[in-house]
């Protein structure tokens, strides 16, 4: 497979990409648009949004993906609406899942490919341990180069077992989103996919207590987001004071990233991706 | 039912005894010597990373294990539920399974889809119970895990009743679920939280951080303040909500005895089972009963 690298430009808010649509096609590297939400549910776009955010990159010659997250099933019916419209464009439109449910919809649409998402590829995201080397808990534990054996391990991946590699390619997939992480990831071109990573924010942790969404909800013990969630994180974002000891903290809506950017020149040199995904949150 | 986990400390009496208040459902992680040797404990074999309490680690001790439980017609589980495993994993897991074949286990408790395959491929049709650590939010996600042969399910920690009550009802009958009801409900969704737990003996979660608020208006500074959250330990109540399918679910405890040294475990038992065994129950009953054990006023999972 030829490696060429693609550049597109990702973000859940339609104003954003009305506000950048001329400079993003005046830069030839973007070719695409990756639009929709991938960690809240709450937050994924209406279809109206959809169709105009699919309508301005048709019309600006850029090619289009929308990326889905995990739903319960209140949420289901917003992502079938939207994947109907999708189908009904006849033309191949990446679809990202991160909830298997999602895929098992996906696949019942013969025009839109599934893009497996970076929420499924579970490696653990290390950001403390990029300045500061973990100290593993070696109680009883007498192998002396044990944190080079974790290492080794924390690189790799459920996609270094083969019969999972087998079974994505019979589901159709084909490509795999990533995060940039600072311990390495361990992947293969041998294996036959194309792989994505997303800067200059990777995915850590989140969920459905959603601090943000507390700041509204004080008669709550805890946050976990409802109906009723006004989405602060519209106007609001966390920031981490760490003095250091990680790389840079923030949290955009339920969910916390770390800033990657140091780790892209590495990443690309490796020549394993061919996608490199720009997030605006 | 009740599922209740076993760990280092659980004694065949203590078996015993759990088996004579009634319960038969149990779950355990194996962390044998060859593998924490070689990987130590923050990539262990199942979700709990502290060394050897959260475990059973002795070959003799997981055979005393499951041997009592089937001798009186209980069933053990054993979580193999990390997120994933390395292929270079595979040799030593490989072993664990064998032995737990050889054991005959009740079934395994897995979140990663590498190693369903991998089972189902060296055709161990035992049953497997899908982990909380792998995301089962709505009904499309059990069709798709059925196609494995997969039947019960543990659910994310943070449905709500309303949300549990709905999957219950789109699915047929013979699909099962499992719900945390006591034990700590972790800050952030199990199925989507990649940190590495146990280095420096600190979780990211429990890291002290300072958070600030910031507005996305440039120059604006907010006049809001971020909540501060509780981390919940109980949610007996919700079993008021679901009682009406308790032929479907199966309620679990998740006790670490590192967090909960006040609290005895029989105790609590024996009062959860009376809420079980009243049927048509009220949150308030099901909150009188727990008495101290009640975290009503500190944080209630379910808020109900």
């Amino acid at each position: 497979m030829k490696y060429k690298m693609e550049y597109a430009v990702y973000t859940n808010r339609i104003n954003i990409i009305t506000k950048t649509i001329l400079p993003i096609k005046k830069n030839s590297r973007i070719t695409r648009i990756y639009f929709g939400e991938e960690f809240c549910e709450y937050k994924f776009p209406s279809l109206e949004e959809i169709k105009e955010a699919y309508s301005l990159a048709i019309k600006n010659n850029l090619r289009f993906t929308l990326v889905t997250g995990p739903v319960t099933n209140s949420k289901i019916e917003n992502i079938v609406s939207s994947l109907q419209y999708l189908e009904s464009q006849k033309s191949f439109i990446e679809i990202i899942f991160n909830d298997w449910g999602v895929f098992n919809i996906i696949k019942s649409f013969s025009r839109l490919t599934p893009v497996m998402g970076r929420m499924l590829v579970k490696i653990n995201r290390m950001p403390r341990y990029s300045i500061h080397l973990p100290i593993p808990f070696s109680y009883l534990v007498t192998n002396e180069n044990l944190w080079e054996t974790q290492k080794n391990v924390l690189k790799d991946t459920n996609l270094s077992v083969e019969v999972y590699r087998q079974f994505l390619k019979r589901q159709g997939i084909k490509r795999i989103e990533c995060d940039l992480v600072p311990q390495g990831i361990n992947l293969n071109k041998e294996w036959g996919f194309y792989f994505s990573f997303y800067t200059p924010y990777s995915y850590i942790t989140g969920g459905r207590t959603c601090e943000i969404a507390g700041i509204y909800q004080k008669y709550k013990s805890q946050f976990v987001t409802q109906e009723k969630c006004t989405q602060p994180c519209k106007n609001f974002y966390i920031s981490f004071e760490t003095n250091g000891y990680t790389l840079p903290l923030k949290q955009f809506g339920n969910s916390i990233f770390f800033e990657n950017k140091k780790l892209v020149p590495v990443y690309l040199k490796s020549k394993i991706f061919n996608r490199c995904v720009i997030e605006f949150f | 039912m009740l599922s209740i986990p076993l760990n280092y400390l659980t004694r065949k009496s203590d078996l015993e005894k759990l088996i004579s208040l009634g319960i038969s459902h149990f779950y355990i992680g194996y962390m044998p010597s060859f593998w924490y040797q070689k990987y130590g404990w923050e990539l262990s074999t199942n979700r709990r990373f502290f060394p050897v309490l959260p475990h059973i680690t002795a070959e003799t001790h997981l055979r005393e294990i499951i041997s009592t439980a089937h001798k009186h017609n209980a069933r053990i589980f054993l979580a193999l539920n990390y997120h994933y495993y390395s292929w270079k994993q595979y040799p030593f897991l490989r072993k664990i399974i064998k032995l737990s074949e050889e054991l005959e286990i009740d079934g395994y408790i897995v979140s990663d889809l590498a190693l369903i395959l991998y089972l189902r491929r060296e055709k161990i049709n035992r049953e497997i119970h899908l982990s909380t650590c792998a995301g089962c939010y709505n009904t499309q996600t059990i069709s798709f895990y059925e196609q494995f042969g997969i039947k019960h399910f543990n659910l994310p920690r943070k449905l709500s009743p309303g949300e549990i009550t709905e999957l219950l009802n789109t699915t047929p009958s013979y699909i099962t679920f499992e719900i945390l009801i006591f034990g700590e409900w972790c800050k952030y969704s199990d199925a989507y939280c990649f940190t590495a737990h146990g280095y420096n003996r600190e979780n990211f979660c429990n890291s002290f951080f300072i958070k600030k608020l910031v507005s996305k208006q440039k120059g604006a500074i907010p006049e809001e303040k971020l909540p501060s959250t509780a981390i919940p330990h109980c949610g007996v109540c919700i079993i008021s909500k679901l009682h009406p399918y308790n032929n479907r679910i199966i309620y679990k405890l998740s006790l670490r005895s590192s967090d909960y040294p006040g609290i005895d475990k029989t105790t609590l038992v024996r009062k959860i089972l009376k809420i079980l065994k009243s049927g048509d129950i009220s949150a308030q009953k099901c909150q009188k009963i727990m008495d101290k054990y009640c975290h009503k006023k500190h944080a209630c999972a379910y808020e109900i």
